[in-house]
């Protein structure tokens, strides 16, 4: 038995304990619910200006084509009134972003490619098949789950994309990767574009797969494995470059 | 329910519909949706009330309307009254009268001559407000051009060029206006916590803090601090508390 766990609101509750059943093994979890990484380092609107040497105009204008979320505007009261902040690495690197590919691309094609959702883009298989986006065996591992079809779906590339990673780093197995692949299938969905993170977990010999909205902190009983945990966020963000770079 | 055919939709008169999907919805009278519309145009003359969200290539509207849901649009035009309990998107909005928004704004021009009321962020590439404004949340555009009437009050202002004024009118609408409009209509000011932008001419306004590459401080201004880049200007009948100059 598969147990799958989502837990994306806390609702008054800091922490919430629960178990996952995976045959005759139970891990436990602990979801920090409250302290996001945001905590971890700020950047005051000021000093991220001069770092970067982008306008005011730049930062509102990029705000409003939703390449930088408005989650990460964080307001503080400091000793002169209200400031915002942002968190400090994920700007910076949003913002290098901006700045290498707004050459090539408009804001609009821009803030697609980073936006959390996935796009309605189709890709065919032959194009996925030459193994420059994902290895031939993530795709045929695919194949064997889901049949086969001349072309993929946006979220159907996205799964193989994460099932490769998740491959390639050696943290699972094939078998490991169909849990992964149902999990994904049946439970992405239901995210609706907020952040999520993809964690595989193995006790005892069993493995089990959980999808938890990021930022989140999550732990586990000592006897129990990360064996991998990926951020479908950033993953999107990657693949939707890839795809646009190798011009599909 | 795309593929659903579109009929046009009347109602005249006093009466109600269920609303659903229509081409061409008029509303002359007093009517009333109870559910989502969603139509090509929907024009209103007279009293409408719509309890869902609505959504139509162009919504004009003479009269007073009120919406329960959120409106997502093309073009938007208000003559009378408008207040939504939701979201209000379109890529353009013409407010002459009065507009209420419970939630935010995002449009691509939006030109307000009349009451406009965000209670949380206005977004649009191009805004222009004449008359009394208030922005409870964050007022984000490239270019912001507000004429001031009355008691003006933003959050906070964000954008490339801000230009803030106190509007006026020719002398004999000044006379008609000064019959029923509020006593200060004519000597608008704005109060504002951060102005933020690259160019930034205020007048008549009371800030936090004003931070820009060029400001230009006109006459009738209250700045705690104000964080320049290149060149800074200030009126003799001005204060500014402090001034910056950053690098």
């Amino acid at each position: 038995m598969l147990v799958l766990s989502r837990y994306s609101d806390a609702s008054n509750n800091n922490e919430l304990r629960s178990n996952l059943a995976i045959d005759n093994v139970t891990v436990f979890c602990y979801i920090n619910a409250e302290v996001i990484d945001m905590e971890n380092e700020l950047i005051s609107k000021k000093d991220l200006l001069e770092l970067t040497g982008i306008s005011y105009g730049q930062l509102y204008r990029w705000k409003r084509k939703l390449l930088i979320p408005e989650e990460w505007f964080v307001r503080k009261s400091t000793f002169t009134g209200q400031e915002t902040f942002f968190p400090r690495d994920r700007i910076l690197d949003r913002i290098a972003k901006i700045k290498n590919m707004k050459e090539d691309a408009s804001l609009d094609e821009l803030a697609d490619i980073l936006s959390p959702t996935p796009t309605d883009l189709q890709v065919s298989r032959s194009a996925l098949a030459d193994g420059k986006i994902v290895s031939s065996a993530a795709l045929e591992l695919y194949e064997s789950v889901s049949g086969k079809g001349d072309a993929f779906a946006f979220g159907d590339v996205l799964f193989v994309y994460l099932l490769d990673k998740m491959l390639q780093s050696g943290n699972i197995s094939g078998e490991e990767g169909k849990i992964l692949l149902s999990t994904l299938k049946e439970h992405f969905a239901s995210f609706e574009g907020q952040h999520c993170d993809v964690i595989f977990l193995r006790k005892l010999g069993v493995s089990t797969c959980l999808l938890v909205t990021a930022p989140q902190q999550i732990y586990f009983d000592d006897a129990t494995r990360v064996a991998g945990r990926l951020s479908v966020t950033s993953s999107i963000e990657e693949l939707k470059t890839k795809l646009v770079n190798g011009g599909l | 329910m795309k593929h659903e055919t579109r009929k046009p939709l009347k109602i005249v008169g006093n009466s109600n519909s269920p609303g659903g999907y229509f081409s061409e919805a008029l509303i002359v009278g007093d009517g009333e949706i109870e559910g989502d519309l969603d139509c090509i145009t929907l024009k209103c003359v007279g009293n409408s009330r719509i309890n869902g969200n609505l959504k139509a290539e162009i919504f004009k509207t003479v009269g007073s309307t009120s919406v329960s849901g959120s409106v997502t649009s093309r073009d938007i035009r208000i003559a009378g009254n408008v207040d939504t309990k939701g979201s209000l998107k379109a890529d353009t909005i013409v407010v002459r009268g009065g507009l209420e928004v419970r939630e935010s704004i995002s449009a691509g021009e939006m030109r307000a001559r009349g009451y406009l009321t965000v209670k949380k962020n206005c977004e649009a590439e191009r805004f222009s407000s004449t008359g009394p404004l208030v922005v409870d949340g964050l007022l984000n555009a490239e270019h912001v051009d507000l004429k001031l009437h009355s008691r003006c009050r933003v959050a906070e202002i964000g954008g490339e060029t801000i230009s803030v004024h106190r509007g006026n009118a020719a002398r004999i609408s000044e006379i008609l206006k000064s019959l029923f409009l509020p006593p200060d209509y004519m000597s608008g000011k704005l109060v504002a916590d951060t102005i933020e932008g690259d160019d930034i001419h205020i007048e008549h306004t009371k800030a936090r803090v004003v931070r820009a590459k060029h400001i230009v401080i006109g006459p009738g201004c209250e700045i705690e601090l104000v964080e320049y880049k290149s060149s800074f200007h200030c009126h003799g009948r001005s204060i500014v508390k402090t001034e910056k100059k950053v690098k």
